[in-house]
């Protein structure tokens, strides 16, 4: 009897996991299905024609077959190279204005006191504002004939400022526009950090004679440390993947000087029809963004 | 009973055999419609059209420039294309033609030389067949703020040469009036500069000769050189390079700058898009001739300008090439020519051009030695965005001659 039943355990077991794994397909099916449709076939839809020279109508043509070569035009490219190093920028100054800035004001406005609040959420209204309204908005602020910046400029006895006509500081406008749009968000991201963290720390930290920036240094900072990271990672993110403010404000001029990644791919691959090529950037930037998303969450998130 | 119920459903049958019957032809039409005028009479063709022809229904659907040339590709392979839609001719055709999206209606050709001249019907010829018609011409032309000439002291005659322009420029710059305006943010406005410099340096097959020979052909080098010498004179306004085409041609309605090269849609678009809304008055507004004097192998008189007509897409139905001979036939078109919409090809349509402007546009054209498609549509969207790009970097002094050459060879190969 006990070998019977010995005998039949494996049976049972491997029942037992067969059922298992159809339940798992069952309900991973219909994700599965979703994802594959709108995720990894897009993907395998643009790497396979970023090889092509391919004009987006009908299919390849095998005799416009380029190997690599709309990869290796790209790095030849002098707009394209520009449009790299404008997106590193944009990054750069994310991560070293926009997100000390929501930290900074975070701080002043997590605390329930008098307009808190109110603040919270004037700091966050750019961010519900539509990034085209808002690009929209500044090309008129930044206009050097009638905009704000140069009637200010006039009230003090300046001239006119085409701040957007310069090929070298349009791509600033666009990162003091993009800093004004997003840091309330990740401010808000920080005042949720922060307001979740045990208020009784802080009464320790006072009791122990900690003064406010020691309070903010060794109570705050480490209290939101996981809320920081994933901050970091949406602006990264979102850096490499810039575009719907560059379109109204300067559409990549003056002179091609303040394209994006992305703006550049919709200019120079769609716009131009030259669809193969503007998926190679498309290939390109999908391996950054999967570079820098698995490294950040090995590296950085891995205890989150 | 069981009679009564076989003939209501013979009835019923009957009826949706007859509603079948009656089901009309669609014809539906993608069009660029961004002026309320122009679409109102586009509108009150196609109604005429449709009361006309019982079992035929002709539909539009307008969209704005650039958001009907980014949806159109993915339309076209779409199963349910438009039957009808705007084209610029040129490489635009060429592409569509060559994927297999455009229909053959070489059979019409002769019912459509009876309203349009052959011009109109070899616009849209490619590859040994007929695929569309034009129904729409225009020119690129100086349009100039006489009052602000008078002012720099400048004549009219003073323009006539391009050294004379270019000391006119120089002229008027000293005054403290911007001398041309231009946008140089939507880029095609500073294509037409280099495109009548190459005319007139290098002859009416210019284009041609560019595309089979290579741009690095002398006669590119000089007027990419031309190009450069004027922009050298600093002749644009200060935000010439982030304006947008509405705003430059507003700015020039607004009596901002002297001179604006830029095509009869002008005529209008000055005025609307100005401060006041009414424009530079039509007595102090002229019209006058691209500057000859260079080496002129075009004879001095080659004109820029566009065409704008309809492709018909593969499997269009022949309804669809029997409402386009009467959309382009004198009787539709001349509402366009009484609303001053634009010139219409149509044969006869002159007489009901009463606008002094545009029958002046329409003489000149006629009096062309060679009236060349703007450089962007000739090219193709891929060589024509690098040739606007071009265009700029040569005006703001940002490439040199053989650069540019180099860069539009790039993109004509990589096309």
């Amino acid at each position: 009897m006990m070998a019977v039943a010995a005998q039949s355990l494996p049976y049972i077991s491997s029942r037992r996991g067969l059922r298992g794994w159809k339940t798992a397909a069952i309900f991973t099916a219909p994700a599965l299905i979703l994802f594959t449709l709108f995720i990894v076939w897009p993907v395998i839809e643009a790497g396979s024609t970023s090889v092509y020279n391919w004009n987006g109508l009908g299919a390849p043509r095998a005799e416009k077959f380029l190997g690599l070569g709309n990869f290796q035009q790209l790095l030849g490219n002098k707009t394209f190279v520009r449009a790299l190093g404008n997106t590193g920028l944009i990054l750069a100054s994310s991560l070293l204005i926009q997100l000390p800035l929501a930290l900074g004001i975070a701080q002043l406005v997590a605390r329930r006191r008098w307009g808190s609040v109110a603040f919270r959420l004037i700091f966050f209204m750019p961010f519900i504002l539509a990034d085209v309204a808002a690009g929209l908005i500044f090309r008129f602020v930044f206009d050097g004939d009638v905009g704000l910046v140069t009637q200010l400029s006039m009230l003090f006895g300046g001239g006119e400022i085409h701040l957007l006509s310069d090929k070298n500081l349009a791509i600033t406008t666009i990162l003091f526009v993009a800093t004004w749009k997003y840091f309330g968000f990740h401010m808000m991201l920080y005042v949720a950090g922060m307001q979740a963290i045990d208020r009784s720390l802080y009464e320790a930290a006072s009791i122990d004679g900690a003064n406010a920036w020691q309070q903010f240094w060794h109570v705050t900072l480490p209290g939101i440390a996981s809320t920081i990271r994933l901050s970091v990672f949406f602006a990264i993110l979102g850096c490499l993947q810039f575009f719907d403010l560059v379109v109204p404000l300067t559409g990549g001029g003056p002179l091609n000087s303040s394209h994006t990644i992305v703006s550049f791919l919709y200019y120079f691959g769609i716009a131009r029809m030259r669809v193969g090529y503007g998926n190679a950037v498309g290939v390109t930037l999908f391996i950054l963004c999967v570079i820098v998303a698995l490294g950040y969450r090995r590296w950085i998130m891995r205890n989150d | 009973m069981k009679l009564k119920l076989l003939g209501a459903v013979a009835l019923a049958t009957g009826m949706l055999a007859t509603g079948a019957l009656a089901q009309d032809v669609e014809v539906r039409m993608l069009h660029i419609g961004d002026t309320p005028a122009w679409n109102d009479t586009m509108q009150s063709i196609i109604d005429d059209y449709n009361a006309s022809h019982p079992g035929v229904h002709v539909t539009r659907e307008p969209m704005e420039n650039e958001a009907l040339r980014t949806k159109l590709p993915t339309l076209l392979q779409s199963n349910d294309p438009p039957d009808i839609i705007t084209s610029f001719g040129g490489g635009d055709i060429e592409a569509q033609d060559e994927a297999g999206f455009l229909e053959d209606i070489s059979w019409a050709k002769d019912q459509l030389l009876e309203v349009v001249p052959q011009s109109s019907v070899g616009a849209f010829e490619v590859h040994g067949k007929l695929v569309g018609v034009a129904t729409d011409l225009s020119l690129v032309n100086l349009y100039v703020n006489k009052p602000l000439l008078d002012q720099a002291g400048v004549t009219l005659d003073d323009l006539s040469t391009w050294d004379g322009f270019l000391a006119a420029v120089q002229k008027i710059k000293d005054a403290g009036i911007t001398p041309i305006l231009t946008s140089g943010h939507d880029k095609w406005p500073v294509q037409h500069w280099l495109l009548y410099l190459m005319m007139r340096e290098g002859g009416a097959d210019i284009m041609n000769r560019v595309r089979s020979e290579g741009f690095a052909i002398p006669d590119f080098i000089k007027a990419a050189n031309d190009l450069i010498e004027l922009g050298q004179h600093g002749p644009f306004q200060d935000s010439w390079l982030s304006d947008d085409w509405l705003t430059s041609i507003g700015e020039f309605g607004d009596g901002d700058g002297a001179i604006y090269l830029a095509g009869n849609w002008s005529i209008v678009q000055q005025a609307d898009n100005a401060a006041d809304g009414v424009g530079i008055a039509p007595d102090d507004l002229v019209l006058i001739p691209f500057p000859s004097g260079l080496a002129d192998k075009d004879g001095g008189t080659g004109t820029v300008g566009g065409i704008t007509g309809w492709a018909v897409t593969k499997g269009a139905p022949k309804e669809a090439v029997d409402f386009l001979t009467y959309y382009a036939s004198v009787d539709s078109q001349k509402r366009f020519a009484e609303a001053n919409l634009g010139i219409p090809s149509a044969i006869g349509v002159e007489q009901y051009i009463s606008e002094p402007k545009l029958q002046w546009v329409v003489e000149t054209i006629g009096k062309a030695s060679v009236h060349q498609l703007f450089a962007d549509r000739f090219l193709g969207p891929s060589a024509g965005g690098a040739y606007n790009d071009v265009a700029v970097a040569l005006a703001a002094g940002e490439m040199t001659a053989e650069e540019a050459a180099a860069a539009l060879q790039d993109a004509w190969d990589n096309r």
